[in-house]
């Protein structure tokens, strides 16, 4: 049986129950109270999950970190690293001239130069 | 639970950590992840690889792979391109299969994700012997930069239908009600308002346990966006146990975003399906 299913079931028996209750069908002359308080039952619930989630969106956007430090760290070490690659760019550059033919070799480092 | 804790990371332990990055034109972005990467890995001294699954971008992201595999060696940096966009999902269980670590660690090559708290889940991991450590957005001095107060309130309000849905609906009926990340002797309240584990649901920066990520890959129907909340999903489950690491998440600086349209309504469409197939 999938969740949903399982959901179906379980809402339309609470649904059963509550209507047991409070319209009395039946006919077990249930005390009044018990109606009473059970008619409204369902919209109380639903008030309080708003308000609990209302309540608990509003205090995750209000502590949101903003996470400013991050942003100036990583903007740094992308400087720090682009200089780095190119520098081993370079070197690869000058060690794969033996290997290959200039022209692949130059294609090759222009490309990476021109990402850059 | 007896946690077996290892006061010092094992350098030296036959843990390998195999990094997988999917990529669909990150062009500008993947030289600067993986300069990022073996920067971290080589001061925390762990034993890694790096799986490059590129879904031929039409920017050439795999030549610049190609050419970071020059500069760092085939054993750092493998290439496990496939000929067309399949998909998020898809990519990482075809990287997985190739990896040769035992820890498998997700992470996105936009630079939204940083190498830097790669260290902690390892620690965190270890420290807990957890099956899988999920980096999260939304506690401690985890966060955001470059959002703003819509996409925080749109995110927040997310999260927290997320959370019911996940929690309430699809575990509301599985007794015995799964039992809720390690939290000794925290009560059934304590858990729903602090969320262990559950903090970050649609994060996708984790780090898992090869055989754990194996079993629930398998398990796992969803495509795309739902998938990373699938797989916590499962993996509560199933029983196994989550570490959380706050981290800080910077949106993207170089290229676009994939995932456009309504967000909002990928999500309804995800939740729906793990509704009806759960
Ligand atoms: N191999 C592969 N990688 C993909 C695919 N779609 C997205 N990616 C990669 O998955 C990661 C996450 O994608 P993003 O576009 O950053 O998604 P996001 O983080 O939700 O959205 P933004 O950060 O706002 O752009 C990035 O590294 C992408 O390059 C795909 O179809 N195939
Ligand atoms: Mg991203």
């Amino acid at each position: 049986m999938t969740k949903l299913l399982q959901w179906l079931f379980g809402v339309s028996l609470l649904g059963a129950l509550w209507a047991l209750v409070t319209f009395d069908l039946l006919d077990l002359s249930l005390p009044q109270t018990y109606r009473e308080v059970a008619w409204p039952m369902p919209f109380y619930l639903l008030i309080s999950f708003g308000c609990y989630s209302l309540a608990t969106v509003g205090y995750r956007v209000a502590t949101f970190n903003d996470c400013e430090e991050a942003a100036k760290e990583l903007q740094e070490q992308i400087k720090e690293a682009k200089e780095d690659l190119r520098r081993k760019d370079t070197a690869e550059f000058s060690s794969c001239a033996g290997r290959r033919s200039l022209v692949e070799c130059s294609a090759t480092f222009e490309e990476i130069c021109s990402l850059f | 639970m007896a946690s077996r804790k290892t006061s010092r990371p094992n350098r030296d332990s036959g843990d390998k950590y195999s990094v997988l990055l999917p990529t669909y034109n990150e062009r500008e972005n993947l030289p600067l992840i993986v300069w990022l990467l073996v920067k971290y890995f080589g001061e925390s001294g762990f034993n890694y690889e790096i799986i490059v699954i590129d879904d031929g971008s039409p920017d050439g992201t795999l030549e610049v792979a190609e050419q970071l595999q020059k500069v760092y060696g085939e054993d750092k940096i493998l290439l496990r391109p496939r000929a067309k966009k399949l998909g998020l999902g898809t990519a990482y269980i075809h990287g997985m299969k190739h990896a040769s670590g035992n820890f498998i660690i997700i992470m996105d090559a936009d630079l939204s994700h940083h190498p830097k708290f790669i260290p902690e889940f390892i620690q965190k991991q270890k420290e807990g012997d957890y099956d899988l450590v999920s980096g999260t957005r939304y506690r401690g001095n985890g966060g955001v930069y470059g959002w703003d107060l819509r996409r925080k309130l749109i995110r927040s309000l997310l999260a927290e239908v997320l959370y019911f849905f996940i929690f309430f609906l699809l575990f509301f009926f599985s007794p015995p009600l799964p039992p809720l990340v390690h939290s000794r002797g925290a009560n059934f309240l304590a858990q729903v308002l602090l969320r262990p584990g559950a903090s970050d649901l649609t994060g996708s920066f984790r780090l898992y346990k090869k055989k754990v990520l194996e079993s629930l890959v398998e398990q796992c129907v969803s495509k795309g966006y739902v998938f990373q909340m699938e797989m916590i999903v499962r993996a509560r489950q199933l029983n196994y146990t989550i570490g959380e690491v706050p981290i800080s998440f910077v949106d993207r600086v170089y290229g676009e975003s994939k995932l456009g349209g309504n967000e909002i309504v990928s999500y309804a469409k995800g939740l729906l399906m793990l509704f009806a197939t759960t």
